[in-house]
């Protein structure tokens, strides 16, 4: 290329070669002073090209420019932006999933809870027409929360206790820093740590391949470890219950949330865990727990919850009203089974008992007291006769009268009397005794009659009594006072034979006085004498055949008497 | 507070767990170590006045029919490789796992503990043959059985660990 001010120089100077080269000439004149900058500018730049470090610096306000004439550019570089992607992810899946897991998570998540919606939407059709108590409560709450009543039936019908947060460095299963609420159920988050990421690497290897099986969840006797996983670090939390999907999501937020503000303390992690101090804050937030029953409520949820409580109370009144009868008729039913004389077909739980019982036990009234009315149970009650030994025995002293001279035994079946009674008490109850349940036969052979016995008393003392005489006389004298005291004692000992249904036999013998000669006559009419006294005294006695007359020169009395031989004739006892 | 993953190594009954539970108190159950294949303990250190947690992997004896998993070993900045001092076949497993330690990470502080010197009539090959053949690595004499050196290699390993730290 020529240099224009040298061609210029040499126009201005003539030119004599002819016109077709002038005008050639001035053509070239005037492109020069048209173009000359352009043309210089391009000769630089074939000879010195744009450097990178150039290129660099107006390449993105380039790009921006380009955005805002046109799409070329972006269509340009689309299938070459999209070969590297495609190229990235197959040859270094690891750096690209790190790269997009803080953006990965949010989008997952919002994906499910917009599915999660729908499927709340399904089930709050499917609740639509179900009515029950607890139903019109979640109602009311769902209504006052402004939440859709299908997450209120899901929240309420949950129920865990986050106890412990975990944040665990991947790579060497060390624990970075942890939560714990009041009452952890594991001692030693280090070692829990430890052997959970251990787990993790035995599940990872055992069952899905290198990278693809994750350890989610472990349950333990009533705890579930739930594990989020992140490309440097995990967040295990320990559950006691059933937890809400949502305990997940919040975990993988805060676990996004750390990678965030520690990543580069993650990746140069050389065991120093002071540096994570301040995300126990994030932690602690994980913890919690969800009540089955939610305590609050609005007032429609306290007056039925009041009346729920009412109903509860009411029932309980009853059942206690119930339970309280039931175990007082229990207590009276033991009492009675307890009392000798009783036997009772009924139960707690019945209303109407059959009740045998002998007359001579404890009333019923006494038995039960003042808890009788309180049973609320009707008696039937019939009587029996029980063999109780001490039944028996009160038996025989309320039947049989027993006066205090009277003793009574048991000897085997055969109830023995003994001691004295009178002749009436014996012939009234010796039957009763003999009619007694369970006396098989009664022994009165030792029981005494006090009246025989004043009897044979009496006869002892009178028998042999003498009614004297004076000599050779047959007529008894009334002067003689002994004669008529005599004769009051036979009238006495009389009646009381007679009271006893018996008679009184007298049986008389003459006998002579020593000094008196014998005579047989003399001895009749003394005889009949004394027969004359005592029927004019009155005696009902049986006078029997006198006896023999004394023989002649046979033993005499001092002074001549009849002698009287008596004999009580009483009729069998009963 | 610093804590390390170290990893107990060593072929089969070379004495790994007994040295553990030497050297800290097990809370896990051994039962781990045939479901799992790991078991994993603590033990807190001063190490230059820093507090030092040592997560102790007692991982299951290597044999020709089970061999360590890899990824138990993954992160772990060091390990005591054990020896049975009277089993000579123990020392070449105990080659074999170092270099797999160093393998994945060429940091990793490797210390060897020959155990079971209190069997000094059993031994395989004399003490002096012992230190010879024992020689990529730091050599700690122990008896998990008397305790002798059991601390001390702990320690030494911890130190290790911490080397370089103001």
């Amino acid at each position: 290329m020529r240099d224009p001010e040298d061609t210029g120089a040499g126009s201005v100077g003539g030119d004599s070669s002819g016109y077709g080269n002038a005008e050639e000439r001035k053509w070239n004149r005037l492109r020069e002073l048209l173009l000359s900058e352009e043309e210089q500018r391009l000769t630089r730049l074939e000879q010195d090209p744009p450097k990178v470090e150039g290129l660099a610096s107006v390449l993105p306000e380039a790009v921006r420019h380009s955005e805002k004439q046109t799409e070329e550019l972006a269509n340009a570089l689309r299938p070459t932006i999209e070969q590297g992607l495609l190229r990235s992810a197959r040859q270094n899946p690891d750096d690209l999933a790190e790269a997009i897991y803080p953006v990965l998570g949010p989008a997952i998540r919002r994906s499910i809870r917009a599915t999660l919606q729908a499927s709340l939407q399904s089930m709050n059709v499917a609740l639509e027409n179900s009515f029950s108590p607890r139903g019109v409560r979640w109602r009311m709450e769902a209504w006052r929360t402004g939440r859709p009543f299908g997450e209120v039936v899901l929240l309420n019908s949950l129920e865990y206790r986050v106890e412990q947060i975990y944040w665990i460095h991947r790579e060497t299963g060390l624990l970075l820093q942890q939560a714990t609420s009041d009452s952890p159920a594991a001692s030693d988050p280090e070692l829990v740590s430890g052997m959970l990421a251990a787990i993790g690497e035995f599940v990872r290897d055992s069952f899905q391949g290198a990278e693809e099986g994750e350890l989610e969840q472990i349950e333990v006797s009533g705890f579930r470890v739930l594990v989020a996983q992140g490309p440097n670090s995990s967040l295990a939390a320990l559950v006691r219950g059933v937890p809400p999907e949502q305990l997940s999501e919040d975990m993988h937020a805060a676990l996004e949330t750390l990678h965030r503000r520690y990543a580069e303390e993650l990746d140069g992690f050389e065991g120093d865990v002071d540096g994570f101090a301040p995300a126990q804050r994030d932690l602690a937030g994980l913890l919690g727990e969800q009540a089955k029953e939610r305590g609050k409520g609005g007032p429609a949820g306290r007056i039925l919850v009041g009346v729920a409580a009412l109903l509860l109370l009411t029932w309980l009144g009853f059942w206690w009203a119930g339970h309280r009868t039931e175990t007082r008729r229990a207590d009276a039913l033991e009492r009675l089974s307890q009392t000798p004389g009783y036997w009772v077909d009924g139960s707690a739980e019945s209303d109407h008992w059959r009740i045998l019982r002998d007359p001579v036990s404890t009333p019923i009234e006494a038995v039960l007291g003042p808890d009788r009315e309180k049973l609320d149970v009707r008696f039937d009650v019939s009587e029996f006769q029980s063999l109780d030994p001490a039944l028996r025995a009160r038996r025989v002293a309320e039947r049989l009268d027993l006066p205090p001279t009277v003793h009574w035994s048991w000897f085997g079946d055969t109830l023995v009397l003994s001691g004295e009674a009178s002749e009436a008490w014996i012939a009234a109850k010796l039957p009763l005794a003999r009619a007694l349940p369970g006396a098989h036969a009664v022994d009165a052979s030792a029981l005494v009659s006090t009246e025989r016995q004043a009897v044979e008393t009496r006869l002892a003392a009178l028998d042999g009594l003498m009614l004297p005489f004076g000599n050779q006389v047959a007529v008894l004298d009334p002067a003689r006072p002994e004669i008529p005291a005599r004769l009051a004692a036979l009238r006495d000992l009389d009646h009381q034979v007679a009271a006893l249904g018996g008679w009184l036999q007298v049986r008389l013998q003459s006998v002579p006085g020593r000094e008196e000669p014998w005579e047989r006559n003399l001895l009749s009419r003394r005889l009949e004498a004394v027969r004359s006294a005592l029927y004019d005294a009155g005696l009902l006695c049986t006078i029997a055949e006198p006896l023999p007359l004394g023989e002649p020169g046979g033993p005499a009395a001092p002074d001549p008497m009849v002698r009287l031989e008596l004999r009580a004739l009483l009729p069998e006892r009963p | 507070m610093i804590r390390k993953k170290v990893c107990l190594l060593g072929s089969y009954a070379v004495g790994k767990t007994s040295l553990v539970r030497r050297f800290v108190y097990s809370e896990f159950s051994d039962r781990y170590h045939t479901t799992v294949g790991v078991k994993v303990d603590k033990k807190e250190l001063v190490v230059n006045g820093h507090e030092l947690h040592l997560v102790l992997w007692d991982l299951y004896g290597e044999d020709r029919w089970q061999e360590v998993r890899a990824s138990y070993l993954r992160g772990a900045a060091g390990a005591l490789v054990v020896v049975d001092a009277t089993r000579l076949e123990t020392l070449e497993v105990a080659r074999g796992l170092s270099e797999r330690l160093r393998a994945g990470d060429a940091n990793a502080k490797v210390h060897l503990v020959l155990n079971k010197i209190d069997l000094e009539g059993e031994f395989a090959v004399p003490l002096d043959e012992w230190r010879a053949r024992l020689d990529w690595a730091p050599v700690h004499l122990a008896s998990a059985k008397t305790g002798s050196g059991v601390e001390e290699a702990f320690a030494a390993l911890g130190q290790d660990l911490l080397a370089g730290r103001p």
